[in-house]
């Protein structure tokens, strides 16, 4: 699993990324750069700026300072429009955030039809692919409350799937499961990294990062703490801080009240 | 005492009349006033410069100045606004009909839109983000999921609303216009049997706003829920949303 990048080009770069909520910093001056293929996993304690890292990829937070750049991998160019970014970076919710008033099926097409100007017949084709990647297809036709956490998260990856993206973020997108169904979740992110997905994870679960990460990033304090492949990480951290982290994290996944 | 409910039956046709125009102005009213009132919601919701104040402005006036007031200040101020603006000098006369329609639209307007600007702060903020994160355009955003939920999720109230200004409809009363309870009142002291008329309304009012009552009831159950399984409801065991 833990196969090296195949390529060396660029999708995602951030450069000395600064971003406070009012007085509070909570990035100061983060680099990251990462390559087409890789499988980053994002951890650290609460309120680190994590989340707020990824989000500031596709422009759900904006930013004070520094750069953001996705590189469209067909032409090459650097993309500066959000509308352009959003449409090649797919993100994953921990609240899942499917539109309740459309069935799975409807969620899956609508920004297909809308934004990649697709026909229905070849966005619902495209979307009961997907679904059935997740293996969820038999539900396509219900609504989302009809559905189980675990259905729903599913549901909700097969529908960032069929914009087609180039990376996908992930922002714990198990935290908010029941236990019984998180390895449900987890098991088709892995399928989606064995298929060479660019991946961008921010989540607990120290198993899968294990089993997954080409680099594991520890962020504290707004910054990148440490940034290492998974059995370097896990078993001869640098820093302090991380293992004090991860002494606190069981084996699978949630950490105590930091 | 001796009451003639028969005079019911034979005014009936009239009073049909006045009852098509209680319903006509109500809808014109409600889809007039819901269109025009989600429109401003959406203005105030995207903060678009201006625009947004004037709204504001607006629907602060007509929250606290009475329907009937309103209804007088357009039947006699207007035309003289009109009248000044136009070439001629002269007062326009908007007719008490014209008047009726576009009072009550605009009246309701500024009703409907404190109800779905309030729906909008009731969705979700993941709605919004998981429609970003997908690209969708801020039109197709609010058209395609956001309005739908708003609408659905604030069903119940619009209804109450509705029924509110389906009573209010008979200040028309002041326009001498032939709403339903107008017909009756006329009919009623014309041939002076006032208890067998306004019985018969304030049955007819009761039936039908019942029957929207529930309506809203029906559909305040039904009601979809922004769906969030959230574990902590479980563990501590707390009813699910």
């Amino acid at each position: 699993m833990h196969a090296e990048a195949t390529s060396n080009e660029t999708i995602v770069t951030v450069k000395e990324l600064q971003k406070s909520y009012g007085d509070h910093r909570v990035l100061n001056g983060v680099n990251l750069s990462v390559k087409r293929g890789e499988r980053i996993v994002i951890c650290g304690p609460s309120g680190s700026g994590k989340s707020t890292l990824i989000r500031c990829i596709n422009g759900l937070e904006t930013f004070e300072g520094g750069t953001v750049g996705v590189t469209d991998l067909k032409t090459g160019t650097q993309l500066t429009k959000l509308s352009d970014i959003r449409r090649e970076v797919g993100m994953v919710f921990q609240s899942f955030n499917l539109f309740p008033h459309l069935t799975v099926l409807q969620n899956c097409m609508l920004a297909q039809i809308k934004v990649r100007k697709e026909q229905k017949s070849v966005a619902r084709d495209r979307a009961m692919h997907f679904l059935q990647k997740v293996r969820i297809s038999e539900q396509a036709n219900k609504h989302p409350g009809q559905l189980s956490g675990g259905q729903q998260q599913r549901a909700a990856i097969a529908r960032a799937l069929c914009m087609n993206p180039s990376v996908m973020l992930f922002d714990e997108p198990t935290s908010a499961l029941d236990p019984e169904v998180v390895q449900e979740v987890l098991d088709t992110m892995v399928g989606l990294a064995k298929d060479g997905m660019t991946m961008l994870c921010v989540t607990h679960e120290m198993g899968f990062a294990q089993k997954v990460a080409d680099r594991v990033i520890f962020i504290d304090g707004g910054g990148i703490v440490e940034e290492a492949p998974p059995t370097e990480f896990f078993y001869s951290p640098k820093h302090d801080r991380v293992r004090a982290f991860l002494s606190r994290v069981h084996d699978h996944g949630q950490p105590v009240a930091a | 005492m001796h009451f003639d409910f028969q005079a019911i039956g034979r005014a009936l046709p009239f009073l049909m009349d006045g009852l098509a125009f209680t319903f006509e102005l109500t809808a014109v009213a409600c889809i007039g006033g819901l269109i025009l009132g989600t429109g401003m919601a959406i203005i105030r919701q995207l903060q678009v410069p201006v625009a947004s104040r004037l709204v504001s402005v607006y629907v602060t006036l007509m929250r606290c100045i009475p329907l009937i007031l309103v209804l007088f200040w357009f039947f006699f101020l207007v035309p003289l606004i009109l009248g000044y603006l136009s070439a001629t000098g002269r007062p326009i006369p908007l007719g008490p009909k014209t008047t009726a329609f576009v009072t009550f639209t605009m009246f309701e307007a500024a009703y409907y839109a404190e109800i779905v600007r309030s729906g909008f702060k009731a969705i979700h903020k993941g709605q919004y983000e998981g429609a970003k994160a997908l690209g969708l355009s801020t039109t197709t955003m609010y058209a395609s999921v956001i309005i739908p939920q708003v609408l659905s999720a604030t069903a119940p109230i619009i209804v109450t609303q509705t029924i509110i200004l389906f009573q209010d409809t008979a200040l028309v009363y002041v326009l001498s216009l032939n709403d339903f309870l107008g017909i009756a009142a006329r009919i009623a002291q014309r041939d002076g049997k006032l208890v067998e008329f306004y019985t018969f309304v304030a049955i007819v009012y009761f039936i039908l706003c019942s029957v929207g009552s529930e309506l809203a009831e029906r559909l305040r159950r039904k009601a979809p829920t922004t769906v969030r399984r959230v574990k902590s409801f479980r563990v501590l065991g707390l009813p699910l949303p």
